[in-house]
């Protein structure tokens, strides 16, 4: 199946670059994907899921700058395991989870950047696949297994709440 | 802000929060890949070459 998504990619050039980025960046996927999964055969799915999502969306592979890149590889493994998870037990379904406060705490970057890796997961999820990603709508509710309006209004709440910040702290980023 | 500017500086904040995130993930558990998987790669990046 894999070999199969590989002959997707239109050049040699493309499946050069796709064994590159396998190369480097294997080893974090396979540990954020155990890392959620805490079983080898579901990460190992999770893992192959990830490198096929990887190959149907290489066009924005070059749009990427290669800082980030490990970040957008990481967060597709984290989407994949979590369908995954979601599919093996029904009680791990993302649950609605209160949107946190906090924004009144945030007086630096740091703490920004605190607050935002301390968002429960149903948001965090959202916020990655939309901006990181640039998933749509549809495409996150697909994978998470909840409505495009739940998606929307948490993505609204994310933005919300770092507008928030910025305007009160006045951030030059 | 334009929602452009601010989805910018979200992008920036989520990456460094995932920084965060994997600087605490030493700990925890390992991926020992099966002999399966080991071929299914081998043989999914040799039709790469």
């Amino acid at each position: 199946m894999l070999s199969f998504y590989l002959a997707a990619l239109e050049s040699g050039g493309d499946r050069e670059m796709f064994a590159e980025i396998y190369q480097r960046h294997h080893i974090k996927m396979e540990r954020a994907a155990i890392k959620i999964l805490r079983d080898q055969s579901a990460a190992e799915d999770a893992v192959q899921n990830a490198f096929m999502q990887v190959i149907r969306h290489f066009e924005k592979i070059y749009e990427i700058p290669c800082e980030e890149l490990p970040f957008w590889l990481i967060s597709i493994v984290k989407n994949e395991a979590l369908m995954l998870l979601r599919k093996r037990d029904r009680t791990a379904t993302l649950k609605e989870e209160r949107f946190p406060g906090g924004a009144e705490d945030v007086s630096d970057y740091t703490a920004l950047v605190e607050l935002f890796r301390s968002l429960p997961d149903t948001y965090r999820r959202v916020l990655e696949m939309k901006v990181l990603l640039g998933y749509t709508d549809k495409e996150i509710a697909g994978h998470l297994g909840i409505s495009e309006t739940a998606v929307s209004t948490r993505a609204s709440r994310g933005r919300q709440l770092l507008r928030e910040i910025l305007e009160k702290e006045g951030f030059q980023l | 802000m334009t929602d452009q500017e601010l989805d910018r500086i979200m992008r920036r904040v989520l990456i460094d929060s995932m920084k965060l995130e994997e600087e605490g993930e030493d700990k925890g558990p390992v991926f020992e890949p099966s002999l399966r998987h080991r071929r299914r790669m081998r043989s999914f990046l040799s039709s790469a070459a």
